[in-house]
């Protein structure tokens, strides 16, 4: 069974290349263009993996980490934040709500690909 | 003497460590000498749930644990555990 | 592989947005200065960041190596390590303009000009100095590839409790390290882990036993990857085989930074829809249109309330999808009206005038794609009215005004049309100046006596330019008729108003839609004719007696002259002295018409096919529609009509009124 991941950012180009690459890898991917947007994706289903750019409007990653953690079925969801180097405040704050691990922005797909593997190896 | 089959379920983490030890505490009996582990239904694990089964063949030092139910075509982390509990001189393969 | 080409579009839209939104941001940082609003910051900041990140997924490292810098000095100003200044702002809104630039070179595939490349030095420079951000050449992903030898290593792995809470999976890092070529061999030290009939629930989630892996042909970068996300919470020991054991993964602990708190910006959803997809709809609802208004002859010849009752229906909902659609075109004037604060305010820096832009009707609605076709005359407009119009603050004090001015656009929906109003309350326009010129040129003859209006207007007839000289800004080679010819290109009128010293008013006349027309057919002869309903006032019938015959060129109307346009004499048609005319009364803006034909044919809704090239130039006509009949009826370009043929000086006096 193909695992499901979910991309979630508020810049559509990065959504695109992201859910390009990873369903060239085999991948079933869905979208979201910010924390409410993925909420209420969220009801679709497994997902095995969540992926989330911290800075976003209406809720940002954070908010939706400790959200997702808080729903039942979600709360063992491996989350992969996404984040800008100078973010290395950020990470530990992550960590502390949950997240499983975190890449820095911005990425190249073979990144993405291989943080992916690690994580849902 | 009696012999006790546990079934895996399908996720065996952390998350379900606490609750499926008790429940095979309860399956465990002081007579029990022999203990197969069937690993047909599991597909996910990780280190908790690999401790657990550790911890399962702790109990019977004196006859080993047999693993049942996995096949070349079978989940990878079954057969992940299954070598991993013969490499760990923990189990006989049969 | 992922197809980038198909990626780039995405991109380069998105970019151009975010570029707007940071120069909307930045603006607003120097608006409320000294005075600063974390939001507002933090909005600048996410654009400068979403530009940087998207460029570097799509793989564009120059956009992504400017915009970082960027995007590190937004991050002082949000931090608060750096306060915002006018200086500061003017330069990242330099750079804003130079991101630009570069999307627009990927836009054109064309290559990074050597111009650009010393305006980027310079602003970097400029950056530099509010922050010593070092120089780096490269961004943070162009990992050098070490051609590290690979080496043995010895693993020891010791979990804490909050690495198993976390779920962690010891086979996914085994295998990441495999993946790289390497081997690996696993000793699970199990001892200490306790008998299950020996312990309580609970302790089976804390971690008992150890790893222990041998590994070859690897990497410390790799098995330090292979690590990474579980270091923090663990005790991992690496040492190269044949070396003395090597210090553990240190995690530095760091203050996490203030939480930002994020507006939720308009929680409409969007939906972004290619324009061309909007037009076929546009262009098949319109067939549509015309289908079903053939029914609907043709059901009225049948006589069957039943079906006339469906027809009827069908009609209305024809309607109701129609004016839906019409709406999904529509924008609100306001987004074009806001980047004109930009242009505003670099003129009249440049300039060293004092101009504050006031902005009304910004909600007013008008057709996508007479958008792009306004912003160039409405810049140019601006532009001008700052440059010309504009007194320098000195002289304005001298005369009294307040030293800054005021230069206003303002929107609003007049019978049918879009108006749009650039006015200033500048020194307004030289009348004398201006007929002098005008007379100069043998645009009017000496003697001729028009109305201030008229004077006024004269400054969009071609070849007219009083300034002085030529500045950079308004006068090159762009005049006040190429000005008047775009906005006609759309079916719009321009006109202006000024009164010296106090001011002028440009007014634009713009229709509400390019595409669907509600029209009032008429026929002369055998030709068919529509006059958009909505410049119609009123139909009446040629008055005969009081000396007026179909030769007249006006009447009195109700106490006004109306003059007439002969619609057989414009397009040559036969005149059939049996049949007694009617009159079409249209008024566009001040103006008023009758329009004389021979049939009054009734409301009509229609779509506007274009003219093609051939009639284009055809003075006049704005399009072409087809009939249910299969006819072709004229859609006439009633502004121009009355411009052309109609546009009585008001020295012509009625005989008695």
């Amino acid at each position: 069974m193909a695992k499901k991941i979910m991309i979630v950012d508020d810049s559509a180009s990065i959504r695109q290349v992201a859910k390009m690459t990873l369903l060239a890898e085999g991948y079933e991917v869905i979208d979201a263009c910010d924390g409410l947007d993925a909420i209420n994706k969220l009801d679709e289903g497994k997902i095995n993996l969540i992926i989330s750019d911290l800075n976003m409007p209406n809720m940002d990653g954070l908010s939706l980490l400790k959200k997702v953690k808080e729903m039942g079925q979600y709360r063992f969801t491996p989350f992969l934040m996404l984040t800008t180097e100078s973010g290395a405040d950020f990470v530990s704050q992550g960590k502390q709500a949950g997240a499983k691990a975190w890449m820095i922005k911005p990425f190249k797909p073979e990144k993405l690909i291989n943080t992916v593997s690690r994580i849902l190896a | 003497m009696s012999n006790l089959t546990i079934v895996l379920p399908e996720v065996l983490t952390i998350y379900e460590v606490s609750k499926v030890a008790a429940k095979w505490q309860l399956m465990l009996s002081d007579d029990t000498t022999a203990i197969a582990i069937d690993l047909s239904e599991l597909l996910e694990v990780d280190a908790a749930g690999f401790q657990l089964v550790v911890a399962l063949a702790q109990c019977c030092t004196e006859k080993p644990l047999s693993v049942i139910g996995v096949d070349e075509h079978h989940s990878p982390c079954a057969l992940w555990l299954l070598n991993t509990l013969v490499a760990s001189n923990c189990t006989q393969r049969r | 592989m992922v197809d980038l080409s198909e990626i780039q579009a995405v991109f380069i839209e998105e970019a151009k947005e975010l570029v707007l939104q940071f120069e909307e941001s930045l603006l607003a940082i120097e608006s409320i200065l000294p005075n600063s609003d974390d939001e507002i910051i933090n909005e600048a900041f996410r654009a400068a960041h979403t530009i940087k990140g998207s460029a570097g997924v799509v793989g564009y490292d120059h956009i992504v190596d400017f915009t970082h810098f960027v995007e590190a000095t937004m991050e002082l100003l949000r931090n608060h390590a750096l306060n915002p200044c006018e200086k500061l702002i003017s330069t990242l809104l330099e750079c804003n303009d130079h991101i630009n630039a570069l999307i627009k070179c990927l836009e054109s595939n064309e290559d990074f000009p050597p111009a650009l490349t010393d305006t980027e030095a310079g602003l970097l420079e400029s950056l530099k100095s509010y922050s010593g951000l070092q120089h780096q050449t490269s961004s943070e992903q162009t990992v050098v590839e070490n051609q590290e030898a690979t080496q043995s290593f010895r693993v020891s792995a010791q979990f804490y409790k909050a690495c198993m809470v976390d779920g962690f999976d010891p086979l996914s890092i085994i295998r990441y390290i495999e993946s790289k070529g390497s081997t690996v061999e696993v000793d699970w030290l199990i001892d200490e882990v306790p008998a299950l009939n020996a312990v309580t629930p609970d302790e089976l989630e804390l971690c008992h036993f150890r790893m222990q892996l041998e590994i070859h042909h690897s990497t410390r970068e790799d098995i330090d990857e292979a690590f990474e996300f579980i270091a923090a919470e663990s005790n991992i020991e690496i040492a190269p085989i044949e070396d003395d054991k090597k210090p553990t993964l240190v995690k530095t602990d760091k203050q996490p930074t203030k939480n930002n708190k994020v507006k939720p910006k308009n929680p409409e959803r969007m939906m972004k829809i290619p324009a061309q997809k909007l037009d076929e709809l546009v262009n098949e609802l319109g067939e549509l249109v015309i289908v079903s208004a053939a029914l609907e002859d043709h059901t009225k010849t049948i006589r069957d309330s039943a079906l006339t009752e469906i027809v009827e229906h069908i009609q209305q909902l024809v309607s109701d999808v129609q004016s839906s659609t019409l709406q999904l075109r529509m924008v609100q004037i306001g987004e074009t009206f806001n980047r004109f604060s930009r242009v505003v305010r670099d003129t009249s820096k440049e300039l060293e005038k004092q101009v504050s832009l006031e902005i009304m009707g910004a909600e007013t609605e008008l057709d996508k794609s007479m958008v792009e076709k306004i912003v160039d005359p409405l810049t140019h407009l601006v532009r001008n009215a700052i440059d010309h119009g504009m007194e320098s603050p000195a002289q304005r004090a001298d005369s009294g005004k307040p030293e800054y001015g005021t230069l206003s656009l303002k929107a609003f929906h007049d019978s049918g049309s879009i108006v749009i109003e650039i006015s200033d309350d500048g020194r307004g326009l030289d009348k004398e100046k201006i007929k002098e010129k005008a007379i100069q040129r043998n645009l009017i003859s000496p003697d001729t006596e028009l109305t201030d209006k008229e004077i006024a207007n004269l400054i969009f007839e071609p070849g007219f330019s009083t300034a002085e000289k030529v500045s950079n800004i308004s006068g090159r080679g762009v005049g006040m008729d190429v000005v008047r010819k775009n906005i006609e290109a759309v079916r719009g009128t321009v006109s202006v108003e000024s009164v010296e010293h106090q001011g002028t008013c440009f007014q634009l006349r713009l229709p509400l839609t390019m595409a669907i027309i509600d029209g009032f057919m008429v026929s002369v002869a055998d030709a068919k004719f529509v006059i958009p309903l909505d410049m119609v006032t009123e139909c009446i019938e040629l008055p005969l007696g009081n000396g007026a015959t179909r030769q007249t060129d006006y009447i009195n109307l109700r106490g006004t002259v109306l003059p007439f346009i002969h619609l057989s004499r414009i397009f040559d048609l036969p005149t059939n002295p049996k049949i007694r005319p009617s009159i079409v009364v249209v008024k566009y803006g001040q103006l008023r018409a009758g329009i004389v034909v021979d049939q009054l044919l009734g409301e009509f809704q229609t779509v506007i096919k274009p003219l093609g090239a051939l009639f284009e130039k055809m003075s006049g006509i704005s399009g072409s529609s087809i009939l249910g009949s299969g006819d072709i009826a004229l859609i006439l370009d009633v502004p121009k009509l009355i411009h052309d043929f109609a546009h009585e000086p008001e020295s012509r006096k009625l005989a008695n009124s």
